[in-house]
C-alpha cells in the first residue's frame, strides 16, 4: 500500500492504533482487532482508496506470543496496489468482528479459519466448520495440535515398513 | 464346472465408478481407448450393487473413509478391492496430515496394491489382470459364491 493511502487511514483512526510496518518484504498495516470492521468499511468505500477486491484471509498461530494473527489481503483497482492488514487476537479467547458485511466472500475464509484455528468471528451468518467433520475435536493448524490415536475407530497412524 | 464359472466371472469384472483424487484421471485413461479396459469385459458401473470390483483411486480422507466403508458393504459378494496409488496404499504424500487415512487397508480388505503416484494405465491394467488370476484360483461352487479366506 502506498504511504499516501496509509496517511488517509492514520488521519481517520490515529497513528497509535494503526501502525505502518515497512521493514518486511511486503509492507503491512497493523490494526487493533476491535477496529478491524471500521477500518475495512473505511478502506473499501473511501473515494481515494477503494480497496474493493478482497482476495485472501489467512491466520497465523504464534504460541510463544499467545496470539493468533489474521492477515487480510486487499487490492484496489483504482490505485492498482495491494494492501495487507494484520490484526492479532488472544489465543485463549480468539474473537473478532466478522467482515462478511463488507466483502461477502470473506465469510468463506472466516469459516475456514474458524475450522482450522478456532477463531470466532462475531456476527458471522453461519459460523460453523467448513471442511472438517462437525464432530472433529481440536484445531489442526494450531501448532500445539496433537492428532488423536483413533478417529471413529479408524487408526490414525501407520507403522513404517521395516 | 468351477473353471467355466470363473472364466465367466473374470470376463465381466464390473468396477465401481468412483475416484477420490487425481488417480481417478488415470483410471479414466485406463477405461479410454489406449488401454481399453473394456476389451477384457471390464466396464464401469455407477452403483455399488452391480459392481464386483472397487478401485480406490486416490487420497482417502477420514470424512470419505466412512462413505467408502458404506459403499463396500453395499457391494454384492464376491467382491474385490484394488488400492490404486501411494495415497490409497499408505497415505503417501499426505502421511503426516491430520485428515487423511493412512492406507485404505485400515478400513477394508485389499486384494491388489498398485504402486505409483499416480500409476500408469498399464500398471492398473496389470492390477485388474491380477484380480482375474485370483478369480481363476477360487472354488466358486464349494464356497457358495463367497470368498475363501486363504486367497
Amino acid at each position: 500500500m502506498t504511504y499516501k493511502g496509509y496517511d488517509i487511514l492514520a488521519l481517520r483512526f490515529g497513528k497509535d492504533t494503526i501502525i505502518y510496518c515497512d521493514k518486511t518484504l511486503n509492507p503491512y498495516i497493523e490494526v487493533s482487532s476491535d477496529q478491524i470492521q471500521e477500518v475495512c468499511i473505511y478502506i473499501r468505500y473511501h473515494p481515494e482508496l477503494k480497496f474493493s477486491f478482497f482476495f485472501s484471509l489467512s491466520g497465523v498461530d504464534y504460541p510463544e506470543k499467545n496470539r493468533i494473527t489474521l492477515v487480510y489481503h486487499l487490492f484496489s483497482m483504482k490505485l492498482k496496489t495491494l494492501c495487507v492488514l494484520k490484526a492479532s487476537v488472544n489465543r485463549n479467547h480468539p474473537e473478532l468482528e466478522s467482515i462478511e458485511s463488507v466483502w461477502k466472500t470473506a465469510g468463506w475464509f472466516e469459516r475456514e479459519i474458524h475450522d482450522l484455528l478456532g477463531v470466532n468471528f462475531i456476527r458471522h451468518s453461519n459460523m460453523k466448520r467448513l471442511l472438517l467433520p462437525d464432530d472433529w475435536v481440536g484445531y489442526p493448524l494450531r501448532k500445539d495440535y496433537k492428532e488423536p490415536l483413533l478417529y471413529h475407530d479408524m487408526e490414525t497412524s501407520r507403522d513404517k515398513p521395516s | 464346472m468351477d473353471d467355466v464359472i470363473n472364466w465367466m466371472r473374470k470376463s465381466s469384472i464390473w468396477y465401481l465408478l468412483f475416484g477420490t483424487a487425481c488417480c481417478a484421471i488415470e483410471l479414466m485413461q485406463t477405461g479410454g481407448p489406449r488401454t481399453d479396459l473394456d476389451r477384457i469385459g471390464s466396464v464401469f458401473r455407477s452403483t455399488p450393487r452391480q459392481a464386483d470390483l472397487m478401485i480406490v483411486a486416490g487420497t482417502v480422507t477420514y470424512k470419505m473413509a466412512e462413505r467408502i466403508v458404506l459403499l463396500y458393504h453395499q457391494m454384492a459378494d464376491p467382491k474385490y478391492v484394488i488400492s490404486m496409488g501411494s495415497c490409497a496404499n499408505c497415505g503417501g504424500l499426505f502421511q503426516n496430515s491430520y485428515s487423511v487415512l493412512k492406507g485404505v487397508d485400515k478400513i477394508i480388505p485389499v486384494d491388489i496394491y498398485v504402486p505409483g503416484c499416480p500409476p500408469r494405465p498399464e500398471a492398473l491394467m496389470e492390477g485388474v489382470l491380477a484380480i482375474r488370476e485370483i478369480m481363476m484360483k477360487e472354488n466358486y461352487l464349494k464356497n457358495h459364491g463367497r470368498r475363501s479366506n486363504d486367497i
